[in-house]
């Protein structure tokens, strides 16, 4: 068994991911959110 | 468009459940013996590889759609996938440097592996541009689908580059029916995290898509408005 623990590298891959995936999924919920308000606003109009 | 997101939202959720359930069996999972616990990182870099290649078949796949029937529906899809698998490269290069510095005691080396798939990313990012430079959608439709099966021939390279040469990366861990080399408690976590990758990967690309075909509808009502006046 290696005596190395590695675990700051770990974290840093699974923040990346985190950041990744979970920041592209954020920004492009909110601008869809946002694209639906226009929409709607100019079909009132 | 209801259907879209209807089906959205569902790999939204089964997306979310996947990932903390494959996140639970990996923290389950066996250190190996030689990289200790270094092998967790392999469970986010080895999936998300797998992705960034399937969403460039994605990409060609919708691209010659496009080519062939000048579908529209298709031409948003080549469009959207492009960002999302750039994402699964970024990470993937990203997870393989930082696995690397330990391991190989190197962040990075011009394997024919890391080679190609940096020329993948590249790939991804020359689409995004190529776009984004036409004015035409049409025009720039067709250019970027060409461009995408032009880059194709990357794909094998990719895939092959480790048998085909002789590189510091290690063979794959599990392709098609072969059988896997590694030991079940550590394939198990593997597979779960590839399969809430894939789904979490088609979420993102419903979102991009759903986006994309508002921003269309809302450029067409301005550009109406802009006649009019």
């Amino acid at each position: 068994m290696p005596d190395s623990d590695y675990s700051p590298y770990v974290i840093a891959v699974y923040a990346i991911a985190l950041v990744a995936y979970g920041g592209l999924a954020f920004l492009w919920q909110l601008a869809l959110r946002r694209a639906k308000k226009r929409l709607d606003e100019a079909e009132t109009l | 468009m209801r259907f879209l997101k209807k089906i959205q939202k569902s790999l939204g959720g089964v997306a979310l459940i996947l990932l903390v359930v494959a996140f639970w069996l990996v923290m389950r999972a066996p250190v190996d013996f030689q990289q200790g616990n270094a092998v967790w990182i392999l469970y986010v870099h080895v999936p998300s590889a797998k992705m960034s290649l399937l969403f460039y078949l994605i990409l060609v796949a919708s691209g010659i759609v496009y080519l062939w029937k000048n579908n529209e529906v298709a031409n948003i899809i080549t469009e959207a996938a492009a960002p999302v698998g750039a994402a699964f490269a970024v990470v993937t290069l990203l997870s393989g440097a930082i696995w690397g510095k330990p391991m190989w005691g190197a962040w990075w080396t011009w394997d024919a592996r890391l080679t190609s798939m940096l020329i993948l990313l590249i790939l991804y990012v020359g689409l995004m541009a190529l776009r984004g430079a036409i004015d035409n959608p049409q025009k720039a439709g067709r250019a970027t689908a060409v461009l995408a099966i032009i880059g194709a021939v990357d794909l094998p390279v990719i895939h092959f580059s480790v048998t085909w040469w002789r590189t510091l990366h290690q063979p794959a861990s599990f392709a098609g029916a072969a059988k896997p080399a590694i030991a079940t408690p550590m394939l198990t976590p593997l597979l779960m995290m590839s399969i809430a990758f894939l789904v979490m990967g088609l979420y993102l690309l419903t979102v991009k898509t759903h986006l994309l075909s508002l921003q269309k509808q809302l450029d067409a009502m301005e550009e109406e408005q802009f006649s009019h006046a």
